[in-house]
């Protein structure tokens, strides 16, 4: 990263050329970017139930519906109906209509000197009011009439137009202006006259998406802009990222082309959230910049650092942030999937964009100056953040009890949470689609709908009163429930056609089989083929219902299931399908898939941090500052009764990722400072004054940019932008507050780090003991010892002492010896350890006692290797232990050759030639 | 005896079939209720499966000959539970058709096609009330159903404040109500559109007994939860003008 950043910057001009072809070459795309809201955009991709919803929907047919709603005091006023006779008739000649179901249409079944008569109910027009008034009451006896074509009070009527087969969400448009346009004329005749359906109100938010687009883009960018102007105040600096936004855009938009992937509600925020999230990587390259150039670097100089610091910083954080957007594709909701691709795709560009841009354009125009100066550069950081640190010190414990309270109410608000995704919120409240969506599931029996599909596997089951009495009690259950103002089924049809023959006043299911079989002979199959086989093994309860939220839904289904499985006859199969079961599993899937991704992000940034710092705790403390916004995330969204859905399931994902990076840039700068220090204070207040601004400055502008999604219409859009501003606030609250506080109370400096660099480089790779290991090897074992400091003269370890440890002497010199075996002094020494030799192992490695004593002969630094972490090496890394053992094992040989040769040389007790032998490389391991 | 002499009769009839057929054209032509659409019809159209893999449409009641034949060849085996009772409606209509065809043409008296049967007074119709299984009646000729029966319930129904004598009337073909006779052999009812009762679909009128005397042939269908609806044949016949109706003798109906 370092070198490409650092490449960028030799040869500018080769970068921005780069950038401009792509970005041309993405431009021809554009053209063919499509705005499209599909219906099954929301469902689950190879979902097993949506098949089983499609084998259905292809046995009883799926019908694509637009309803013309018609309200007055007195519909079945002649003249009026003329009109709308007239109407409907001009609207079944259009093109895209398959046919119209009205009462100008659909058969009323009735006996006329007892010969069935299936005449519509408006063949003949009423005469008079009277007569109207009749004909309405017959028709609300009719079950396929009642809530569906007709108001239960008669004052709201409807007429489906039945579009045909291959009309799609292309013909939206199209299908919606030439119906407004012949449904104009009936506004004079009605209270309230208009159509509306899916096409309408896929048409209604393809424009609210444009609208939004072009209303809502300034927005951000102003939002960007003013958030850099106030922190940053410098023309570059505020510029840059708005062009990397604007390239990563342009790509994206050329992928979307290229790709066919649509704008549609969820994937129209991609452009935003580039602007807004796609400056943070920009904000900390550049605060880097300007911090080498404040330090009196010259530009190339301050370029080198800025690449040399920020380099894997900006990789690393936008790993997390990518992660994060990546997470929502990994979702089996199409929109999802194609939001999820779409903006890591648009991540990686901006990324892309970033490393090639800032260096380049800094390399050009780093020293153009709007006013040279920042207003938080003014005050010198430094000072700053040491009176901040003292005073979070000094506050601590009440600041972390305010934090436990803030934690605690949260939590508690955690389980308030509704899981309720509703589809009409993704209209706008004052939408005039919606008021007509709304005056639809009001009125009439709304435009939702499932299925109760029953199957016996026998021919003629459902000829049988038997089971025909099962699906009337089953339809009478879901009545009762109140929820579904219409269910219909075959039972119903045969109930009218018994009505007609056996003249009665209301319909009634036949009492034998015999009676069915005999009213078969008068029902053509294709007037009930929606509601039952042609082999009468397999029935349809179509159950239309207004109920647009998930959780009553869901409950309302579970209650159906419930009477199903205990009041089905044995001999039948019951299974729950339709569009509205669908969306309930995608609503579940969705939001288990997003809080999975929030638990999966948490991990990933754990596992960075802990492999960082080589110290799980670290990992799990770093996580704190982003648990925290997701707790106090989901506590507002109980305590202030936001639903989870689409839009804020997706919320806490997405901001966890880029709340994440701010974290993981402290961390970073963290880990940098105390190895440069070695002081865990002076590297915190060096921390918080290098990244305070850049970490205020990228989380104030998606602050900032995230807000501008609550000018949305859409509800779920909106709260998506209020709720990732608040994650983002108080995750940089967070930051600054807990962060610090909790990495004080860790033993960050750890062995690795005090041992100085010299020593590292020097000592450790020439001791035998380490020889032919990989760093990392070394750093485990090494980590997993101690260090001793021993004054001159200071005792070691004394014969008879137990041998719990061998020593790797890092700086001074240790003698061995055995006490009264000299005839001068009454010991005998054994051997002298300078710096990089060990000691002590023989005893270790047999489990005996000390025989001798270890004294410093000058003050030493003694590498302590416990027992316990050979052992462990030994049962964990096999290899590891193998490498080490074989060079224990040369160098005892080493020894036992000194030490043989001082017998031969009694007067020079350490044989020196022997032990410089080994370290020639007479005498030692393989390298 | 009785059943004896219902399969006499479809025997005599299935035999005559191909001479009727030739005949029906100049008979009266009867209507039916159209399968599938349960429309009023004088011809109708319909197919059936006549083998394990063959469908025939038929012309009902030109072509009765070749759904007979097909009938006899056991085409039904073929079918579903409701294409069975279809052929089994195609057949009755196909004797139905021959029944009145088979009836001699140019009757010398007419005391029955006056009348109006649609809004006929049930004490004009041969009810049969002291009819059972115990008392002794003479058995109904095949075929000819006992209006009594379908009226049998309400007989023992005593309750109603207003039965009158009057409400005892057929209106547009349709009676619905009760009926309680007194012991000096007087009736009086009221009506219930929720009681049994009987609709009547067709009246077809000829010579069906060759006596000389016009018959009227009403064919209706019983009203109740538990009737089928199959078109059940009652001819009438008078030899007075204003003598009540009574079944014509040696008759033998399909």
């Amino acid at each position: 990263m370092q070198r490409l950043l650092m490449f960028c910057a030799r040869y500018p001009w080769h970068a921005l050329g780069f950038l401009l072809l792509v970005s041309l070459a993405a431009a021809t795309q554009l053209r063919h970017v499509q705005i499209q809201i599909a219906t099954d955009e929301l469902l689950v991709i190879d979902d097993p139930e949506r098949a089983y919803y499609e084998r259905v929907s292809r046995q009883f047919g799926e019908e694509n519906i637009v309803i013309l709603y018609l309200e007055d005091e007195v519909l079945m006023e002649p003249e009026r109906l003329e009109v709308l006779r007239q109407t409907l008739e001009q609207i079944e000649q259009l093109d895209f209509v398959d046919r119209i179901e009205s009462l100008f249409s659909v058969p009323w079944l009735k006996s006329v000197d007892g010969y069935l008569n299936k005449d519509p109910y408006l063949k003949q027009l009423p005469k008079d009011a009277a007569e109207g008034k009749r004909l309405l009451a017959q028709a609300l006896q009719n079950p396929f009439v009642r809530h569906v074509l007709l108001s239960a009070d008669g004052r709201v009527m409807g007429a489906a137009i039945v579009l045909r087969d291959d009309v799609n969400g292309e013909d939206d448009l199209r299908v919606t202006r030439a119906l407004e346009r012949l449904v104009a004329p009936l506004r004079a005749h009605y209270q309230r006259a208009f159509v509306i359906g899916y096409p309408h109100v896929r048409t209604a938010i393809a424009q609210q998406i444009r609208q939004e687009q072009a209303e809502l883009f300034p927005w951000a960018v102003g939002a960007l802009l003013l958030a850099l102007f106030l922190l940053l105040r410098q023309l570059v600096d505020i510029l840059a990222p708005v062009l990397t936004a604007a390239i990563s855009i342009v790509w994206t938009l050329g992928v979307m082309g290229l790709s066919g992937i649509p704008l549609n509600v969820v994937t129209s925020i991609v452009p935003i959230l580039l602007i807004i999230v796609g400056s943070t990587e920009d904000i900390h390259l550049l605060s880097e910049f300007r911090h080498a150039q404040r330090e009196g670097l010259s530009r190339e100089a301050a370029l080198e650092r800025m690449a040399a610091r920020m380099g894997r910083t900006v990789l690393l954080t936008f790993v997390t942030t990518y992660a994060g957007f990546f997470s929502v594709a990994l979702s089996r909701i199409e929109v999802l999937w194609q939001f999820g691709i779409l903006a890591s795709t648009g991540l990686l560009f901006n990324f892309v964009a970033t490393v090639v841009l800032i260096p380049a354009l800094l390399s050009l125009a780093g020293h153009w100056q709007l006013d040279g100066r920042s207003r938080f550069v003014q005050h010198r950081p430094g000072r700053l953040a040491r009176r901040y640190w003292e005073l979070l010190h000094r506050a601590r414990w009440g600041i972390l009890a305010v934090l436990l309270g803030v934690s605690l109410i949260a939590a508690l608000g955690v389980p308030r949470i509704e899981v309720d995704h509703s589809t009409i919120d993704s209209l706008a409240r004052d939408s005039e689609v919606r008021r007509q969506v709304e005056a639809v599931n009001d009125r009439l029996a709304g435009l939702e709908n499932f299925s109760i599909v029953l199957e016996s596997g026998i021919e003629d089951t459902f000829l049988k009163v038997r089971y025909l009495e099962q699906v009337a009690a089953i339809q009478a259950f879901i009545e009762q429930q109140g929820l579904a103002r219409s269910t219909t089924s075959f039972t119903d049809y045969l109930s009218m056609l018994n009505m007609a023959f056996q003249e009665l006043d209301r319909p009634s299911l036949p009492g034998s089989d015999d009676v069915v079989d005999e009213l078969m002979i008068f029902l053509d199959h294709r007037h009930v083929q929606a509601y039952v086989s042609d082999d009468y093994s397999r029935l349809r309860i179509l159950v239309r219902h207004s109920v647009d939220s998930t959780v009553a839904l869901q409950a309302f289904v579970d209650r159906v299931q419930a009477y199903l499985d205990e009041h089905l006859d044995a001999g039948l199969k019951a299974r729950i399908t339709g569009s509205s079961v669908l969306t309930l599993r995608a609503t579940e899937s969705m939001i288990r898939g997003q809080l999975e991704s929030v638990v999966l992000l948490l991990l990933c940034f754990v596992l960075i941090i802990s492999v960082l710092f080589t110290d799980l705790r670290v990992g799990l403390i770093a996580a704190l500052p982003n648990a925290l916004p997701v707790l106090v995330l989901f506590g507002v969204m109980g305590y202030a009764g936001i639903p989870l859905n689409i839009g804020t399931a997706m919320a806490a994902a997405i901001a966890i990722g880029i709340a994440v990076d701010d974290t993981l840039h402290f961390m970073l700068r963290y880990n940098r400072e105390l190895r440069s220090s070695r002081h865990q204070i002076a590297a915190m207040q060096a921390t918080l004054a290098g990244e305070g601004l850049p970490v205020i400055s990228t989380s104030v502008a998606l602050i900032a940019g995230f807000l501008v999604f609550t000018l949305s219409d859409f509800q779920p859009i909106m709260l998506f932008g209020a709720l990732s501003a608040l994650v983002i606030a108080t995750a940089l609250l967070a930051d600054f507050v807990i962060t610090p506080l909790a990495i004080s109370s860790l033993r960050l400096v750890n062995l690795w780090d005090l041992l100085s660099a010299q020593l590292r480089r020097e000592v450790i790779p020439q001791s035998v003991l380490f020889r032919g290991m990989r760093p990392w090897q070394i750093r485990r074992f090494i980590l997993a010892s101690t260090l001793g400091e021993y004054r001159q003269g200071e005792v070691i370890f004394e014969p008879g002492d137990e041998s719990d440890a061998m020593f790797l002497v890092m700086c001074g010199a240790v003698e061995v010896a055995v006490p009264g075996r000299s005839r001068e002094s009454g010991d005998l020494v054994v051997s002298r350890f300078g710096v990089g030799e060990l000691f002590g192992d023989v005893a270790v490695l047999a489990r005996k006692r000390r025989k001798t004593r270890a004294r410093a002969l000058e003050p030493t630094t003694l590498l302590l290797l416990g027992r316990d972490s050979l052992y462990n090496a030994v049962q964990y890394h096999p290899l590891l232990a193998s490498r080490l053992f074989y060079n224990l094992a040369v160098d005892v040989s080493c020894r036992w050759i000194r030490f043989i040769g001082s017998i031969q040389s009694p007067a020079d007790p350490r044989v020196r030639g022997s032990g410089q032998e080994a370290e020639d490389g007479h005498c030692g391991p393989d390298r | 005896m009785r059943r004896r002499i219902r399969e006499r009769a479809s025997l005599a009839l299935m035999g005559l079939l191909p001479l009727i057929a030739a005949l029906a054209r100049s008979a009266p032509s009867p209507v039916f209720s159209a399968p599938y659409s349960g429309e009023r019809a004088t011809e109708y159209e319909v197919e059936l499966a006549t083998g394990p893999h063959a469908r025939r449409s038929f012309r009902i009641p030109s072509e009765c000959p070749a759904a007979h034949q097909a009938f006899r060849a056991g085409a039904q085996q073929w079918c579903n539970r409701v294409e069975r009772r279809l052929w089994a409606k195609v057949m009755q209509d196909c004797y139905y058709t021959a029944f009145l065809a088979r009836a001699r043409p140019g009757a010398q008296h007419d005391f029955v096609s006056g009348y109006d049967f649609m809004n006929a007074r049930l004490g004009d119709l041969p009810l049969r009330r002291h009819c059972g299984l115990d008392k002794g009646c003479e058995p109904l000729p095949p075929g000819v159903i006992d209006l009594g029966q379908i009226l049998a319930r309400v007989t023992t129904r005593e309750e109603g404040e207003h039965a009158t004598p009057e409400a005892c009337q057929v209106e547009h073909g349709r009676f619905r109500g009760w009926v309680r006779f007194d012991s000096q052999g007087g009736m009086v009812c009221w009506s219930d559109p929720r009681a049994n009762g009987f609709r009547i679909i067709a009246v077809d009128y000829a010579d069906v007994n060759g006596d000389g005397y016009l018959d009227a042939i009403l064919r209706l269908i019983p009203l109740g939860r538990d009737y089928r609806r199959v078109p059940l044949i009652l001819p009438l016949t008078r030899k007075q003008p204003d003598a009540p109706f009574s079944l014509p003798d040696r008759l033998a109906v399909p």
